[in-house]
C-alpha cells in the first residue's frame, strides 16, 4: 500500500534536497546548451559572409549552411570534448551530493530509522542523480536540434550522430555517476570523497605514466609504441579512445556501448554493495571501512614517492640509459615521499595532527614496496633488458621501421579510404613467422648494448650506423611482447638479417600487398563521391597517368619489390614516385588523400614501363627548363655553426614567380657565399647531379648522404611548363661527393 | 516488548556500550538513564537499527531491527538532534512520514501542531531547539508507531510542555499501548514521566528497575526514640539501608514495604514518627550506595 505512495515522496523529497543541482543542470543543458547552439550558428554567418560576396546569393549560402552543419556536428556529434567533460562534472556533483547525507550523523539516524528499505533508499537517490542529468539534456539537446532546424542547419547525419553521442555520453554519465557515488560509499566527508574521486579519476594514468617513464627510464630495450598513459578503466577515456578509433573508421559502437555499461554496471555493483556494508559510524570520518584505511593509504604513498622520483630524476638529469647522473637525489626524494605521504594520511584519517607519525609499519610497508619496484627497474631484476622470447612461443612478429621524414607516402588507408596510422597498420598486418631472424637482430642489439655498457658507448662508436626498430611479438597466449631493437646498419650481418626479413612474402605483404590490394578494391568499386587519379612524378615534373597503367605499375611495383633487397635499395636513389590520388567530398570541404609509393632504379619492371611510356627520366630536371641555377655554400666547417639557417622565400615551392636575391645580398655573412650559374654547359653539369630537396634526407631507408653545406635553388625559365605547373623554382641539394669542382671553387670561403 | 541481549558495541577500539542487556516492557515509560558516554545514544541507535552491534541480539517484538522494515515500523526514533528536511515545514514532515508510517495519525498532528502552538507552515529550520524537539516529539507520537525512542529528547524542555507531553504519553499509552524509552543524562528530568527505569554507566546496566516496585521498596522514616533501648531494637529489626543522626533525630532509609516498617515502629517508643516521600534521586542514591556507587557523581554531578 505504501511502497509505491512512499517511493515517489522520497524521490519528491529528495529532489527537493537537490533543488540547486536541477538548477545548475537546468541551466547548462536548458539555457547554455541552446544559446551555444544559436551563437555557434550565429558566428558561422556572420564569419563566412564572404562566401556569398565570393560565389553569390545561392552557393555562398549554400556554403554557409555546411559549414554551419559541420561545426554543429563536431559539438554534438561527440567529437568535441565540451559535452562529455559537463556531463562528467554533472556526473561526479550529483554522485557526491546525493549520498550526502551519508556524512551527516542526524541524517543517518532518521533516514536508517524510518522504516524505508536500504534498497528503496538507495535506488531513489540513484535515480534522482540520473534524472537530474537526463531530464535536462533531453530537453536541452531537443531544443538545441530545434533551434537547427529553425534555422535550417540540421540534416539526417546530425540527428544521428547527436543521439547516438547522447546515448555514449549519458553511458559516460553513469560511469563517472557511479565512481562519485563509490567514493562517497567509502569515505565519510565530502573532503576525502572529493579526494578519493579525483584518485579514481586519475590513480591508473599514475600507474601508467610511472610504468612508462619507468620503462623508458631503465630499460634500453622498451619500446613505447601504442603505449599510451591514457586509462583503460575511465568511462571518458573510454570514450575518447572511441572517438580516436572512430575517426580512424575503428571503433565499434557495440563495444563501446558494451565497455561503458559494464563499467558502469560493475561499480553500481560495487558501490550498491559498499552501500549495505557502510556502517553508520563512518559518518564524518575520513574513512568508511577501517579495514581499507592501510591498503589505501599504501597504494598511494608508494606511487606518490615513485613519481617524486621521476620528477626529481628529470630536474638532476639522472638518466641510467645514457649513464647520466645518478640515482641519490630521486632515492632520497622517493623516500621523503613516502614519509611525507603516510604522514599526512595518517593526520586525515584521524582528523589530527598528533597522528602523524602513527602507524608507522605503514611508511615501513610502503618504502618497502617502493624500493623493491625501484630495484625492479633499476637493477632489471625481473631480466627485462636480457629477454628473448622463445621462437616455439611466438606465434607471428611485426617489426616496425623507423619512420623517416622522407618516407613520402608511408601512410594507409583501409577500404574507406580512412587514415590509418602507420604504426598501426603494420601491426596489425605483419605477421612475421621467421621468429629466429628477430631474435638474432634482439640479442645482437642486446650485446652490443652490454658491451658499450651505456647509449653513449652506443653511438660514441663512428665505425657504426645505429637505427632503432620496434618489434611485435605475439605471443601464443594472446599477449605482445615488444621490444625496441638497436641495429647497426654499418654491420655486414645485421643487413643480412634485415634482408630476410624485409625481403619475406610477411612483411612485403604487409608493407605493399594488402595496401595495393586495398587500392585494387577502391578503384573496383570507385565510390560517386570519390575522384580517383593516378600520377607519376619525380619530386619536380608529374605526369598523370591512367587507371590501367596504374593497375600495370602496381603489378610491376610488387614483382620488383620482391626481387628487392632492402640492403641494396637504401644504397639507391629514389627516382621517382607512384601517387594514387583521392578526392572526395565531405561536406563543405574536399577531402584530399595520397598513397605513394617510391620507384627505383633497380625496379626493373616499373622503369621498363616508365620508360615504354617515356615517362621516365635520369635527371631531375630538364636543363631546357632552366633560367639560372643559384648555388650556396654555408661552409659550416668553417663557422662550425650548429644548425643550419634558410631563408624559406629562396626556395618556396609554392610561389609561381621566383624571388631571386643577388649574389651580393648574401654578403652580409661572411661564411656564405653564393654563385649563380646561367651557363648552358655549367647548367647541363650541375643539373645531372641535383636531388630535390624534399627527398633529402638520409636514414634508415637511405644510405645516400647529400651535402649539406650547399643550398642550390634552380630558377625555371618564366615560359617554362614547370614553372607553370610546379611553381618559378626549386629547392635541391648535391649527393655526397658530387659537387663540381669549380662550384666548390667558386663558393669556397676566402677567409 | 523490546529485548536488549548481551549487546556490546566498540567505536575505534573504545567500548560504549558492554555486554548490556535490558528488556523493555510494553506500555511503560522506560527511563533510560545514565552519565555523558554511558552508551545511552548508542544503544538506543542500536535498537533503532542504526547502528549494528558488536556482539548480542536485539528484537522488537520478536523481530531483528537492522534492516528490518517491519521491525521499523513498530517504532520511531528521536535522535539526540532531530533531523528534518532542509528547507521543510511540519507539513513537508506530515506528508514524508505518512508515507512510510502507514498508520501516520494526520489530524492528530495537526492538532497537537495548534496546541503546542507551532506553525506547519513555517521553516522548521527558523523553530528553536526547543519547538523542534516538540515537532519531534509530535512526529513519533503521530507515526503511530508502538514505541518511541526518545535520545535527550526532554533535556532543556520547559515545564508546561513536559507535562503536555506527559499527559500525550499517558493517554495514547491507555489508548494503543505506546512504549516511550527516554534516554537522559539527568535523573530529576526523568521522574516524573518514567515507570521504569535502567541505569548505563560505562557501557553497561548498573540496575534496571520498576520505579514503583524500588518507591514501595524502601521507605525513608524521620524519628526521635524515646529511649536509647527503643532505638536499638527498632534498628536490629529494620533492614537500614542508611542512618543519618543529627541530634536525636534519626533519618533512616530502610529496605521494606511501609505496612512492615510501621509494624516494627509500633513495637517501639518514638517522640517523633514520620514516614516521607522518596524522591527517585534518593532511591537511586541508596540502591547505587549499596553496589558501591557514588550516584552523586555519576548523574547528578
Amino acid at each position: 500500500m505504501t511502497s509505491k505512495n512512499s517511493f515517489w515522496v522520497s524521490l519528491k523529497e529528495n529532489n527537493k534536497r537537490r533543488v540547486w543541482l536541477w538548477i545548475l543542470s537546468a541551466f547548462a543543458y536548458l539555457v547554455m546548451l541552446p544559446t551555444i547552439t544559436a551563437l555557434i550558428i550565429s558566428s558561422c554567418k556572420t564569419n563566412n559572409m564572404y562566401l556569398i560576396e565570393q560565389f553569390g546569393e545561392i552557393a555562398g549560402t549554400e556554403s554557409i549552411r555546411k559549414e554551419t552543419m559541420a561545426q554543429l556536428l563536431n559539438v554534438f556529434g561527440g567529437d568535441h570534448v565540451f559535452l562529455l567533460l559537463m556531463a562528467s562534472a554533472a556526473a561526479v556533483i550529483s554522485g557526491i551530493q546525493g549520498f550526502s547525507y551519508l556524512y551527516h550523523r542526524n541524517k543517518i539516524d532518521f533516514y536508517q530509522a524510518v522504516p524505508v528499505r536500504q534498497s528503496r533508499r538507495f535506488l531513489t537517490i540513484w535515480l534522482n542523480g540520473i534524472l537530474v542529468y537526463l531530464i535536462p539534456s533531453l530537453l536541452g539537446t531537443g531544443l538545441s536540434l530545434l533551434i537547427m532546424a529553425g534555422n535550417h542547419v540540421i540534416s539526417g547525419e546530425i540527428l544521428r550522430q547527436t543521439w547516438l553521442a547522447y546515448g555514449l555520453i549519458l553511458l559516460v554519465y553513469l560511469g563517472c555517476y557511479h565512481m562519485a557515488v563509490l567514493a562517497v560509499m567509502l569515505t565519510g566527508n565530502v573532503f576525502i570523497t572529493c579526494l578519493g574521486t579525483g584518485v579514481f579519476f586519475g590513480y591508473e594514468w599514475m600507474i601508467r605514466t610511472i610504468i612508462l617513464n619507468y620503462q623508458q627510464m631503465f630499460f634500453s630495450h622498451y619500446s613505447n609504441l601504442n603505449q599510451s598513459d591514457i586509462p583503460y578503466l575511465l568511462p571518458i577515456t573510454m570514450y575518447i579512445r572511441y572517438i580516436d578509433k572512430r575517426h580512424n573508421g575503428q571503433g565499434s559502437l557495440c563495444t563501446i556501448v558494451l565497455q561503458l555499461t559494464l563499467f558502469a554496471a560493475a561499480v553500481l555493483a560495487l558501490a550498491y554493495w559498499c552501500y549495505r556494508k557502510r556502517p553508520a559510524e563512518a559518518a564524518g570520518k575520513a574513512m568508511a571501512f577501517k579495514v581499507i584505511q592501510p591498503v589505501i593509504k599504501i597504494a598511494l604513498a608508494v606511487p606518490a614517492a615513485l613519481l617524486a622520483g621521476l620528477l626529481v630524476s628529470n630536474i638532476v638529469g639522472y638518466n641510467p640509459l645514457w649513464g647520466d647522473g645518478s640515482a641519490g637525489f630521486p632515492v632520497f626524494a622517493m623516500v621523503v615521499i613516502t614519509i611525507v605521504v603516510c604522514c599526512l594520511m595518517q593526520v586525515v584519517y584521524e582528523f589530527d595532527i598528533r597522528g602523524l607519525l602513527h602507524k608507522k609499519w605503514h611508511i615501513l610497508i610502503s618504502g618497502v614496496v617502493v624500493a623493491l619496484i625501484f630495484l625492479c627497474f633499476s637493477r632489471d631484476l625481473l631480466g627485462y633488458n636480457s629477454y628473448v622470447p622463445r621462437a616455439d612461443k611466438v606465434s607471428s612478429a611485426a617489426m616496425i621501421p623507423p619512420y623517416e621524414y622522407s618516407m613520402y607516402g608511408d601512410n594507409y588507408y583501409n577500404e574507406d579510404l580512412k587514415y590509418i596510422d602507420r604504426t598501426g597498420y603494420l601491426e596489425e598486418n605483419m605477421y612475421l613467422t621467421d621468429i629466429g631472424t628477430l631474435n638474432k637482430l634482439l640479442q645482437k642489439s642486446i650485446d652490443s648494448l652490454k658491451k658499450c655498457k651505456n647509449l653513449h658507448g652506443l653511438y660514441e662508436d663512428e665505425t657504426a650506423e645505429w637505427y632503432t626498430l620496434d618489434v611485435v611479438y605475439r605471443m601464443g597466449s594472446r599477449k605482445t611482447v615488444q621490444r625496441n631493437i638497436y641495429v647497426n646498419l654499418d654491420d655486414p650481418e645485421t643487413l643480412e638479417l634485415l634482408d630476410r626479413v624485409m625481403g619475406s612474402e610477411e612483411y612485403i605483404s604487409a608493407v605493399y600487398g594488402k595496401m595495393i590490394d586495398t587500392l585494387y578494391q577502391i578503384m573496383e568499386n570507385e565510390p560517386e563521391d570519390v575522384k580517383l587519379s593516378y600520377a607519376y612524378g619525380n619530386g619536380i615534373y608529374t605526369d598523370k597517368l591512367s587507371k590501367e597503367d596504374m593497375l600495370t605499375l602496381m603489378k610491376c611495383l610488387m614483382e620488383d619489390v620482391r626481387k628487392a633487397k632492402f640492403s641494396e635499395t637504401r644504397q639507391e636513389i629514389c627516382y621517382g614516385m607512384l601517387e594514387f590520388n583521392v578526392q572526395k567530398e565531405s561536406g563543405f570541404y574536399t577531402m584530399s588523400q595520397r598513397k605513394e609509393f617510391k620507384i627505383y632504379s633497380s625496379y626493373e619492371n616499373c622503369v621498363a614501363f616508365l620508360k615504354e611510356k617515356g615517362l621516365y627520366e635520369e635527371r631531375f630536371i630538364d636543363p631546357d627548363d632552366i633560367e639560372k641555377i643559384q648555388v650556396i655554400n654555408y661552409n659550416y666547417d668553417k663557422q662550425n655553426a650548429e644548425t643550419m639557417v634558410m631563408d624559406p622565400a629562396m626556395y618556396s615551392d609554392t610561389m609561381t614567380e621566383a624571388v631571386y636575391y643577388s649574389d651580393n645580398e648574401y654578403m652580409d655573412d661572411p661564411y656564405m657565399v653564393s654563385m649563380t650559374y646561367s651557363d648552358r654547359k655549367e647548367i647541363e653539369e650541375i643539373c645531372s647531379r641535383l636531388y630535390p630537396m624534399d627527398w633529402s634526407d638520409s636514414g634508415f631507408s637511405s644510405d645516400r648522404e647529400y651535402e649539406s653545406d650547399y643550398m642550390i635553388t634552380v630558377y625555371f625559365k618564366p615560359e617554362s611548363d614547370v614553372s607553370l605547373s610546379y611553381g618559378g623554382s626549386a629547392g635541391c641539394y648535391f649527393l655526397k661527393g658530387e659537387v663540381p669542382e669549380y662550384v666548390q671553387e667558386d663558393t669556397a670561403c676566402q677567409e | 516488548m523490546i529485548e536488549i541481549r548481551n549487546i556490546s558495541k566498540s567505536f575505534d577500539g573504545i567500548k560504549a556500550v558492554d555486554n548490556v542487556s535490558v528488556s523493555i516492557k510494553e506500555n511503560t515509560v522506560f527511563g533510560l538513564i545514565g552519565t555523558n558516554g554511558a552508551g545511552k545514544s548508542t544503544l538506543l541507535r542500536m535498537v533503532a537499527g542504526v547502528l549494528e552491534p558488536d556482539e548480542g541480539e536485539l528484537a522488537i517484538d520478536g523481530l531483528a531491527v537492522l534492516n528490518n522494515v517491519e521491525a521499523k515500523r513498530k517504532f520511531y526514533f528521536i535522535a539526540d538532534e532531530p533531523y528534518f528536511f532542509a528547507n521543510s515545514n511540519a507539513a513537508d514532515m506530515q506528508k514524508y512520514l505518512s508515507s512510510v508510517y502507514p498508520e501516520f495519525m494526520t489530524e492528530d498532528f495537526y492538532s497537537y501542531l495548534v496546541n503546542f502552538g507551532l506553525d506547519k507552515r513555517r521553516k522548521i529550520n527558523t523553530y528553536s531547539k526547543g519547538m523542534k524537539k516538540q515537532l519531534a516529539l509530535i512526529c513519533g507520537i503521530c507515526s503511530n508507531a508502538k514505541y518511541l525512542l526518545c535520545d535527550e529528547t526532554f533535556d532543556g524542555l520547559d515545564p508546561v510542555m513536559r507535562q503536555g507531553i506527559k499527559s500525550i504519553f499517558a493517554s495514547e499509552m491507555e489508548r494503543r499501548g505506546l512504549t516511550p524509552v527516554i534516554a537522559s543524562h539527568n535523573l530529576r528530568e526523568l521522574e516524573d514521566i518514567c515507570d521504569h527505569v535502567g541505569l548505563l554507566h560505562k557501557g553497561g546496566v548498573l540496575l534496571s528497575r520498576d520505579l514503583e516496585d524500588m518507591k514501595c521498596n524502601i521507605q525513608k522514616v524521620q524519628c526521635v526514640f524515646a529511649t536509647s533501648e527503643d532505638e536499638a531494637r527498632a534498628i536490629g529489626a529494620l533492614d537500614i539501608m542508611k542512618n543519618e543522626k543529627r541530634g536525636s533525630l534519626n533519618t533512616l532509609t530502610v529496605r521494606g514495604n511501609k505496612a512492615e516498617i510501621l509494624a516494627i515502629f509500633a513495637t517501639v517508643n518514638t517522640i517523633f514518627f514520620e514516614a516521607l516521600p522518596l524522591s527517585l534521586e534518593e532511591i537511586f542514591i541508596s540502591e547505587t550506595e549499596v553496589v558501591g556507587y557514588d550516584i552523586k557523581k555519576l548523574i547528578l554531578g
